[in-house]
């Protein structure tokens, strides 16, 4: 088995991302899954995950005050680096008149064309959405990524999925808000699916909080009698 | 629910992805010192954990605009941050754990007996996760947490508990196995 595909086996690389936040993983093995999460958005997924988890045990430390002169430092290497960065001052004093103003429709208005024009808008855009789908039992069992420059959603099998011969898989996304999934297309039992989706479609990501795999009869019309949800996963941005 | 504190961390980050500095001042102040104490124990020096401090809060800085709530809680992406720029730093030093005049070892502030007032002030996250970490066998739990917050690896471990480094590997092995099905 290559590297590479050894890396994109949930088992493996779910424990080795695990690992890695807690700290247990070292040295050549380290640096070697860092590269690997550089270029692969389901392992750097993974791991934000799990470091989120771990990273809760700062809150066991007890405080431990540093010297004044490192908030001095800190100080003027920030000062130094605004002063560089003019787009960024300019976004300063913007916010600073906002600030003080009090007319709120013409403030609405600003704020709107800000953000439709304003080509220094710092807002953070997802550029890739990640799904690791597990079955009941949390055994991960497919990948799914989402990119926006080719505006495909691929889904990868990554472990045989027990269904019937005469059943077919489908994706589904759920809105965070809930309400009935809506179908995004049918996926293949093994191997990778590409789906393609429009900008429009794109745009309706950000509202989606899980994806889920269904099986059902490939015989009969996709309802909520005849479909079973098989596989789920929640459906995360990534950003630059 | 999260702690009142934590609702703050997560507000000053947004207001220092706006470049506001009083903001990013405030969250010096508040978090500077579970950051320091995470650095202290992963440098054992001071004026090492000092530099990662200021690196760590560098970065926070200019990328307070990448975080967000779905990358997890504001204190525990700072200290991801903290704690990936030790282990950075560390590496870039080749300094070792065994070379170094121990100045911060030890377990005693993740016991599992906390005051009742301190449990009040952890998260909902850290709550689930000492849950999960009790779990685990007295072994398998200090494996893991001497990794996380000193940076030990496995050899170093094995000399510091005087115990083969296979039981140490398994210790591990099987410890994060137990805590997977319960952190999922």
């Amino acid at each position: 088995m290559s590297e590479l595909n050894r890396y994109q086996n949930p088992e493996i690389f779910e424990k080795l991302a695990m690992s890695y936040a807690a700290g247990t993983l070292h040295g050549r093995a380290r640096r070697r899954f860092e590269a690997l999460k550089e270029q692969h958005f389901y392992l750097e997924a993974t791991t934000n995950a799990y470091e989120s988890q771990f990273g809760s045990l700062v809150e066991l430390l007890p405080n431990e005050k540093p010297s004044d002169q490192v908030w001095k430092n800190i100080e003027s290497s920030i000062m130094a680096d605004i002063s560089e960065s003019e787009p960024k001052a300019e976004k300063r004093q913007w916010f600073s008149w906002f600030k003080q103003s009090y007319a709120f429709a013409l403030m609405a208005l600003l704020v709107a064309t800000l953000v439709v024009i304003n080509p220094f808008s710092e807002i953070e855009e997802a550029v890739a959405y990640s799904v690791v789908f597990e079955s009941e039992d949390k055994t991960p069992m497919a990948i799914t990524r989402i990119t926006q420059d080719d505006l495909s959603v691929s889904v990868d099998i990554v472990k045989d999925i027990p269904v019937d011969d005469g059943s077919v898989l489908k994706l589904w996304c759920r809105l965070k808000k809930g309400g009935k999934a809506m179908m995004m297309g049918t996926i293949s039992k093994t191997g990778r699916t590409v789906l393609k989706i429009d900008e429009k479609e794109w745009d309706n990501l950000k509202a989606v909080g899980m994806l889920e795999i269904t099986s059902e009869s490939a015989k009969t019309s996709a309802s909520p009698m005849t479909k079973k949800t098989i596989l789920l996963g929640q459906l995360n941005p990534i950003t630059r | 629910m999260d702690t009142p504190m934590e609702d703050n961390f997560a507000e000053l980050l947004q207001r220092c992805s706006r470049q506001d500095q009083q903001a990013f001042k405030q969250l010096y102040q508040e978090a500077s010192p579970k950051l320091y104490s995470l650095a202290l124990r992963l440098m054992q020096k001071p004026e090492l954990a000092e530099d990662v401090l200021q690196e760590a809060f560098i970065k926070i800085w200019q990328k307070a605009d990448s975080y967000n709530v779905q990358k997890g809680k504001a204190l525990t992406w700072m200290a991801t941050v903290t704690r990936n720029k030790a282990l950075d730093k560390l590496r870039s030093l080749k300094l070792k754990y065994a070379e170094t005049d121990i100045q911060y070892e030890g377990l005693d502030f993740a016991s599992d007996d906390l005051e009742p007032e301190h449990q009040e002030d952890l998260s909902q996250e850290m709550q689930r996760l000492r849950e999960c970490l009790k779990q685990l066998q007295p072994a398998q739990r200090e494996c893991i947490l001497l990794s996380y917050y000193y940076g030990h690896t496995h050899q170093e471990l094995s000399e510091k508990l005087n115990k083969p480094l296979g039981t140490v590997k398994a210790w591990i092995r099987r410890g994060l196995e137990t805590l997977k099905p319960c952190l999922s």
